[in-house]
């Protein structure tokens, strides 16, 4: 963390970013070098009386998609929350490409929640700079590097208009290119999708994993449907209910293509349907 | 606010001064206990050079600075109590003691303190109006959606892009609450600062005009004040449309839906 702090502080140091050449999504390579991925070893979070998360273990190899699904209120975002950074375990480590600790995780993950949190105040340009000018560039020179994003998420045309006048799917889009833009290693998404209908979900799944399939990164995603873990997912995983607990691991093996058509063939699939059931079941007995 | 939707408020305006004036007028309302409304615009052309046009100068002088005063001092108040829990528990009930001191009685004290100069008005009418700015301000800032926070924090935000690009936009349709009533209190701290002592300001014109039984002056003075007020509050409101215009405004707004 402390090659990119001094890389990348303070709106007196501009030159002092990567070359503007580079595009504004490729990860910090200091940051990412490290052999490891993310690693829980025994984490454990109490909110009062309630354990939230009890001894959780996990592996996510670099560049791998770990999906974990679990029964409502499992603790499964209390355990991103852990990862990123924004709150401390009470027993055992959380480790992200080597940092320890809370702000070297923080510099590491980016975490977009199901709420897309878009600021109303703001165009979709300027909510999609954010983090650059968080970082200490100029709005011009932020916008300058957030436009070629916003052309290929399809959003150039609504630089201008505010979260209000955008529909759901769009906006999450934004919330999605925001997050990309902070230029993190690691993604942990938190029911990106939830919120939306079944149809732009399905969309937007496609369109993830597109990207994904171009500029692989570590993801941790959190979903409460089996079908999109299995679909995004290299590795799905169970969490027990209150207090969670991984119960269950399953691979998943790549499929190949991209779109809906791929999809639908995915979703035939009959091994699909055998991985699907078998995830089922992990549910059914962890409740 | 365009001229359809002021329209109900100028007619129930000329309904009310139409009566005014033909109550006075059938009953033979003497002047000195109730000017009808032509005697008052008599009065205020008549002495508008020789009296009133200084005094409102110095009474809007006095309500505009007090007012850009407890603005700038509720904003400072509200955003250093917001950043420090100690600060909030040492300061927030002496701030609401300062407003239970009454007005009535601090401003002859200020008086004896500061003379007749602009300095004791300049004081309560702050004193007045900081109150509203600095709990819309603390309001808005503690009512920010934590999530937003969390989000800033994990976009390379620190405390003070946070407070800049999220809290403090996200508390100014609430700080514009407490602004928009100080503009209305602005008058009340200026007259109240005149009436303890001053030797000009429509305070002054209308302490004068009372026990002469110059009702059309006193009058005439309080048009001039409504009309002051007013002119702040549209200014507030603007500068609210400007600087807020994502926020939908629930009372001139929501019932169109």
């Amino acid at each position: 963390m402390f090659a990119r702090r001094s890389r990348l502080p303070t709106a007196q140091s501009p030159a002092a970013l990567p070359p503007a050449q580079s595009p504004a999504v490729s990860p910090a390579d200091a940051l990412r070098s490290t052999g490891t991925g993310v690693e829980l070893r025994g984490v454990a979070k109490r909110f009062g009386e309630t354990a939230a998360v009890a001894g959780a273990d996990l592996s996510v190899p670099p560049n791998s998609r770990l999906g974990i699904v679990g029964p409502s209120g499992c603790g499964k975002s209390t355990l991103l929350s852990m990862i990123c950074g924004l709150t401390d375990p009470d027993a055992g480590t959380v480790d992200v490409l080597g940092a320890a600790d809370a702000p070297g995780r923080l510099a590491r993950c980016a975490w977009m929640p199901q709420r897309d949190l878009l600021l109303p105040w703001r165009g979709v340009l300027a909510n999609a700079r954010i983090p650059l000018e968080n970082r200490g560039l100029s709005r011009r020179e932020a916008s300058r590097r957030v436009q070629p994003l916003l052309d290929r998420f399809g959003l150039a045309e609504f630089a201008d208009h505010r979260p209000a006048q955008l529909s759901g799917g769009m906006r999450q889009r934004v919330s999605f290119l925001r997050t990309v833009a902070a230029d993190k290693p690691v993604l942990l998404l938190d029911e990106p999708f939830g919120a939306l209908d079944s149809i732009t979900r399905a969309d937007l799944q496609d369109w993830l994993r597109a990207m994904l399939a171009d500029e692989p990164r570590t993801v941790v995603l959190v979903t409460h449907d089996v079908e999109e873990a299995l679909l995004l997912c290299d590795r799905v995983v169970v969490m027990s209910a209150r207090p969670g607990r991984i119960v269950a691991s399953v691979d998943v093996p790549a499929y190949a293509g991209t779109g809906a058509a791929a999809r639908r063939t995915r979703l035939a699939d009959p091994d699909f349907i055998a991985l699907r059931d078998t995830v089922l079941a992990h549910l059914e007995s962890a409740r | 606010m365009t001229a359809m939707r002021l329209w109900p408020s100028v007619l129930v305006g000329l309904v009310l001064l139409g009566a005014w004036e033909f109550v006075t007028r059938v009953l033979h309302v003497e002047e000195y206990i109730l000017p009808a409304p032509d005697q008052v615009a008599t009065t205020l052309a008549d002495r508008w050079d020789s009296t009133l046009r200084s005094a409102t100068w110095v009474t809007g002088t006095e309500m505009v600075l007090g007012f850009a005063i407890s603005v700038a001092a509720g904003l400072a108040l509200g955003g250093a109590l917001h950043f420090s829990a100690v600060a909030r528990r040492a300061l927030y009930p002496l701030l609401i003691g300062s407003q239970t001191v009454p007005v009535v009685v601090l401003a002859p004290i200020l008086a004896i303190i500061f003379g007749y100069s602009i300095t004791p008005k300049l004081i309560l009418v702050a004193l007045i109006c900081f109150f509203p700015v600095v709990v819309g301000t603390l309001d808005g800032l503690a009512s920010v959606d934590p999530e937003l926070v969390r989000m800033m924090r994990t976009l390379h935000g620190r405390r003070v892009a946070i407070f800049t690009r999220v809290e403090f936009p996200a508390a100014l349709p609430s700080v514009f609450t407490g602004v928009r009533l100080a503009a209305a209190y602005a008058a009340t701290g200026a007259v109240f600062g005149e009436y303890s002592g001053a030797s000009d300001g429509l305070g002054h014109v209308m302490r004068q005009g009372v026990p002469q039984l110059q009702s059309a002056l006193v009058f005439a003075a309080i048009v001039l004040l409504t009309a002051m007020s007013v002119a702040l509050f549209v200014l507030v409101s603007c500068a609210e449309r400007l600087l807020v215009p994502w926020h939908r405004h629930p009372i001139r707004e929501g019932n169109n839906r």
